[in-house]
């Protein structure tokens, strides 16, 4: 067997446990769940409502920059389609498409584009452990910001 | 006749300027602030000033309302400045703030230290997380050592190093910046995307939309790799300096709590 096809198939390995992964949940104890919530409170999951990447704020350039809206069509596609098949859980607070997005309305496309990836780059359950306890809320996850950490 | 008409008219009025400490007491341990509200803005304006600012500003201490409790405090330094268990209460409530708020209080507090000759603990930590390289660490109790020790380690290292190891070995930096996960993470994944460019070169050739892809695509996450090394370190220490700090409240919380509602 060749290096590459080795290559190849950790690679399919680890990206099938990184799916696996975003995929656990927390799990519940239904008798302390009805105990400490009413029964009568609990609803069905309902997708957040997105909107695509707004560029109020943004200089004239940024308004006529075709990439900013290519950008905001293809996270937007992958919000309202991809994301809501595959059941992804992000280990973050603020998910990595959403993440994105309000980095590049915030800093624009490059910069946006760059700690988009960098978030990415870390989204798996092991970096919990690399953030300190006041940045891991309540239902393990890590409480990111869009603003500069103060 | 007239004379006791004169006593009652002044007795009368020396009541609504007295300020009634027990019932404040009462109040705050109760934790009712919408009498404790009225009550304190019931009193008489010739009350004593002093006194009013002080209770006032315990007031706002204690459901906390950061802007009106710093214009009260400002009024009444003196009173402040000789209730060491406000001090520490007023403290404890600070170092949990983050960012400018946290820096302004302990600004001023440090700026009055010398003027009303006062000690607190927590002055000195707020000043060990300001420079963790010159303080001694083995006067902290053993709770905060850890988390103090891990602070001072990565203090020490340099943003722009992190971002030039970052050039050399993707995710190198992140190592340097205390982030050994990271670094295994980002080190797997750049080889994967590298292996993977390299075989569509090899096999496709340069110019092949494919190879362009795959090309772009590790050279967008081979300098976002190195943009975030530099901006993760620095954030980093931000947030273990936070976190030393919630340690520190943390540490500190139970004889904060009982001094503030006596």
């Amino acid at each position: 067997m060749r290096k590459w096809h080795i290559f190849q198939i950790s690679f399919f390995f680890f990206l099938s446990f990184q799916i696996v992964n975003a995929q656990q949940e927390v799990p519940v104890n239904v008798g302390s769940l009805i105990i400490d919530k009413n029964i009568t409170e609990t609803s069905i999951h309902i997708p957040a409502k997105r909107k695509i990447l707004s560029l109020e704020q943004r200089t004239l350039m940024g308004k006529v920059n075709p990439m900013s809206y290519l950008s905001a069509g293809l996270l937007f596609f992958y919000q309202r389609v991809l994301s809501e098949q595959i059941q992804a859980n992000c280990v973050y607070h603020i998910s990595c498409s959403e993440y994105t997005k309000k980095q590049i309305e915030k800093r624009g496309l490059i910069i946006g584009i760059l700690k988009g990836c960098n978030q990415l780059n870390n989204c798996f359950t092991g970096i919990m452990s690399e953030y300190p306890e006041y940045k891991i809320s309540e239902d393990l996850k890590v409480i990111n910001s869009i603003g500069d950490e103060e | 006749m007239r004379n006791s008409i004169i006593f009652l008219v002044f007795f009368s009025w020396q009541l609504s300027a007295q300020i009634n400490k027990e019932f404040i007491n009462h109040l705050s341990v109760q934790k009712l602030p919408a009498e404790h509200f009225c009550y304190l803005n019931s009193l008489s304006v010739s009350a004593n000033q002093d006194s009013l600012c002080f209770y006032k500003s315990k007031y706002y201490l204690q459901y906390f309302d950061d802007s009106l409790f710093r214009a009260n405090v400002f009024l009444c330094p003196t009173l402040f400045f000789a209730d060491t268990c406000m001090i520490n209460y007023a403290n404890w409530r600070y170092i949990k703030e983050k960012g400018k708020t946290r820096d302004e209080w302990f600004g001023w507090m440090k700026a009055n230290e010398s003027k009303y000759f006062f000690f607190n603990y927590l002055n000195r930590y707020y000043e060990a997380g300001l420079n963790p390289q010159t303080f001694n660490s083995s006067y902290l109790p053993p709770e905060l050592k850890n988390s103090f020790v891990k602070y001072r380690r990565i203090d020490n290292r340099s943003p722009y190093a992190a971002a030039g190891l970052s050039i050399l070995v993707p995710g190198l930096g992140k190592l340097y910046g205390g982030r050994k996960r990271s670094f295994v993470n980002t080190l797997f994944m750049h080889s994967m995307y590298g292996f993977q460019t390299y075989e569509s070169v090899a096999k496709l050739g340069f110019t092949h939309p494919y190879s362009v892809f795959s090309l772009g695509l590790l050279s967008v996450f081979y300098v976002a790799n190195i943009y975030s090394s530099y901006h993760d370190l620095k954030e980093y220490k931000i947030m273990l300096k936070n976190q030393f700090y919630e340690d520190v409240a943390n540490y500190y919380y139970p004889y904060s709590e009982s001094c503030i509602l006596r």
